[in-house]
């Protein structure tokens, strides 16, 4: 269960457009792996100490707990960073989508892009789309967000409605 | 643009699985469910250890042996103690974490919903293992709830049963302990910085670091003694060259935690209920977040003032009986704060309060003999009598039970948009704290005049507080009913609740969302200005 954060800012232009659209999460994976090692520390150096006077079975305990906390502070770590920059400069429209550990660009013609809206399995999903180029964006947005990211980023384009519908 | 959203509203849409009656409770993922879930069991399971005392009691009313024999009272009285301490409390504590953590903060849910849905479900296995000992050849283990050895090596299947459900038990602690830990780090909302947290949230935070830490201890003591049992091993028999004072040690590094394991979470609850009623923030929050952590590091430091009779250099004694007064110190700034919130406030005293202010004074109390527990000459006199008995029910009844009567009472108006009866909930009130220190004020009589704990008969001269003590108890389990009358009545009948019906309750589970809490709470998180 996750919930997503989207910040930024409309800028100058009309066509200028800075929009950071990422998960809600309140702590850095480097956070939660501080928080690991901390809890690490402290129940290991239980396990050993009472190890060190021969009740040594509490050791193996403490580490399967520690391999279930591990798995999932990396559950939650690995896309804390998730997110997707979209910025309209220079006549391009440029989106940053950063994935776990992976960092993708990808630039579209400001005057051939399109933004087009679909029925996917997550309800309303927005592409944006140029000639034979598309990607999916607002994925870390609900339904609704997805719904106004799409309004604002055509009145942004083109001012108008294009009016197609992808299935 | 600036927008807050769920990405995944539609991972959460069905969380019974789309089921509807029985199925949709064992397949939910949602936390109020799970919440609600727990608080039943956790009922189930006091009703259970409450029936297990009214024997005791019974027993206990005149000397001499009416009812059980020494044995069957021996199975109970530790029956009485596991089933409370695991199976009552602590889920008890759960279910308010499940309610509202995930609401305090500003979160859908938790983060691992089906963890969560596994964490619950583990319990009524495990009830189940400890109540079917009963029925094993030799019956449930007779040890005690803090299951020394050497006896534990010679006691039936019971034992094992019981083993295999403390390592369910623990099981379903460490991961609901993950669960409540990762949701409190990574999904609180933008602007819910951890020192704006409510400090129920803290408390849990805190508690679940203590059960990561504290757990492994209690299942590996309970595997060493079942590879006494079982195979060949002799960590505590000292019969093949172990040592059962290590098990001592083992037991109560975990055990002295567990105190406040399950008292933390009853502090994060009064510190949610003094403030609304005294229509004041609550005084000194910094510090009571650092007093928090102050008490869960020292209670890691204190194990041995519950073995001085046992034996240790007097350097060690000193060192438990001074670290142990310690705990004062930060225990004694939350009380102060407690009662600096309530300094001129506007009060009121509904339920909720009550209870509250029952818990104040009586945990204190419990406190204070704590501290009389904790001096070495004077423990020596009181070990395994009657005064510890009172002792611990004082912090662990008056304690954790009465805040959790009154976070059920502050709650239920959220959880369920009705409202109790507020003359009952007084009733329950009233004659809970009047049966409470019938039971157990009384015991320290007996326990200063030199009572053994663990026994079925006694000498004559206990007599008359043996029997008040136990008049005191079949009122106050009697009382209990009437908590399960007002609840139920509430749920079906009570009148509808405003939004707020506490006007002094400002945590954001009060202020942001409807009342009744809607199925899906914050799938939007709130931005905390």
């Amino acid at each position: 269960m996750e919930a997503a954060h989207a910040e930024g800012a409309f800028t100058g232009q009309a066509h200028d457009l800075s929009l950071l659209l990422k998960r809600n999460c309140s702590i850095s994976p480097s956070g939660l792996w501080r928080v690991f090692v901390l809890i690490a520390l402290v129940t290991l150096g239980i396990g050993a100490g009472f190890a060190c006077f021969g009740a040594w079975l509490i050791l193996p305990f403490a580490g399967v707990e520690l391999l279930v906390l591990a798995a999932a502070f990396l559950v939650v770590g690995r896309h804390a960073t998730d997110c997707e920059r979209i910025e309209f400069a220079a006549g391009r429209v440029r989106v940053e989508v950063r994935d776990s550990e992976r960092t993708a660009v990808h630039e579209f013609d400001l005057s051939r892009a399109q933004v087009v809206l679909g029925e996917g399995g997550g309800g309303i999903r927005v592409w944006l789309r140029a000639r034979d180029a598309q990607l999916e964006i607002g994925r870390h947005l609900d339904e609704q967000s997805r719904a106004g990211l799409a309004t604002e980023l055509r009145r942004r384009l083109h001012g108008k409605w294009d009016g197609e519908r992808k299935t | 643009m600036s927008a807050v959203i769920d990405s995944h509203g539609q991972a959460h849409d069905h969380h019974g699985g789309g089921y509807g009656g029985i199925m949709r409770w064992i397949t939910t993922t949602n936390h109020k469910d799970i919440g609600t879930l727990y608080l039943w069991f956790s009922f189930i399971m006091f009703m259970t250890g409450g029936a297990m005392a009214m024997v005791i009691r019974a027993e206990l009313f005149e000397p001499g042996l009416q009812f059980v024999n020494p044995d069957f009272f021996n199975q109970l009285t530790t029956m009485h103690g596991l089933i409370m301490v695991f199976g009552a409390i602590m889920p008890a504590f759960v279910g308010f974490a499940n309610w509202q953590i995930p609401m305090m903060i500003g979160a859908p849910d938790m983060a691992f919903a089906r963890m969560n849905n596994w964490s619950f479900w583990l319990l009524p296995f495990a009830a189940s293992m400890l109540m079917l000992s009963f029925f094993m050849p030799g019956g449930a283990p007779g040890v005690g709830w803090t299951l020394y050895a050497p006896l534990t090596v010679q006691m039936g299947m019971g034992m094992d049963l019981t083993i295999f459900a403390i390592h369910l038990l623990g099981m379903s602690s460490i991961m609901g302990s993950i669960n409540i830990i990762t949701t409190i780090l990574n999904m609180r909302a933008p602007g819910m910085t951890l020192m704006r947290m409510p400090l129920f949230c803290w408390t849990w935070l805190i508690t679940a670091y203590m059960l990561l830490a504290a757990m492994p201890v209690f299942a590996g003591a309970v595997t060493m003694t079942l590879t006494d049992r079982h195979f060949g091993t002799s960590f505590f028999n000292a019969a093949g060259g172990g040592d059962p004072v290590l098990y001592q040690h083992i037991f109560w590094f975990f055990g002295h935690p567990e105190v406040y394991i399950i008292a933390l979470p009853a502090f994060g609850v009064i510190s949610q209920v003094i403030p609304a009623f005294s229509r004041k923030p609550l005084f000194g929050y910094a510090s009571m977040v650092y007093a928090t952590s102050a008490i869960a590091i020292l209670s890691f430091m204190v194990w041995a003032h519950h073995m001085y009779t046992v034996g240790m250099p007097v350097t060690g004694q000193l060192f438990f009986m001074y670290a142990t007064m310690l705990i004062a110190a930060p225990t004694g700034v939350k009380v102060f704060n407690w009662v600096a919130t309530m300094w001129r406030g506007s009060l009121s005293f509904e339920t909720p309060m009550l209870f509250a202010c029952g818990f104040l004074f009586l945990f204190t109390l419990g406190g204070f003999t704590g501290l009389v527990l904790a001096l070495v000459p004077v423990d020596i006199q009181l070990q395994d009598t009657y005064y510890v008995v009172a002792h611990f029910h004082y912090v662990m009844v008056a304690g954790a039970l009465f805040s959790a009567f009154a976070g059920i009472y502050f709650w239920l108006p959220k959880w369920t948009g009705r409202m109790y009866d507020e003359t009952l909930g007084k009733w329950h009130f009233w004659l809970s704290m009047i049966f409470f220190n019938m039971i157990f004020f009384v015991q320290h009589f007996l326990g200063l005049a030199g009572m053994p704990r663990r026994i079925p008969d006694y000498p004559l001269m206990f007599e008359t507080w043996n029997k008040i003590s136990s008049i005191g108890a079949f009122g106050f389990g009697l009382t209990q009913l009437l908590f399960l009358y007002i609840v139920l009545k509430a749920i079906r009948s009570g009148e509808k609740a405003p939004q707020r019906p506490w006007e002094g309750a400002d945590s954001i589970d009060w202020t942001m969302i409807p009342t009744p809490a809607p199925y899906h709470t914050f799938e939007t998180p709130p931005v905390i200005k």
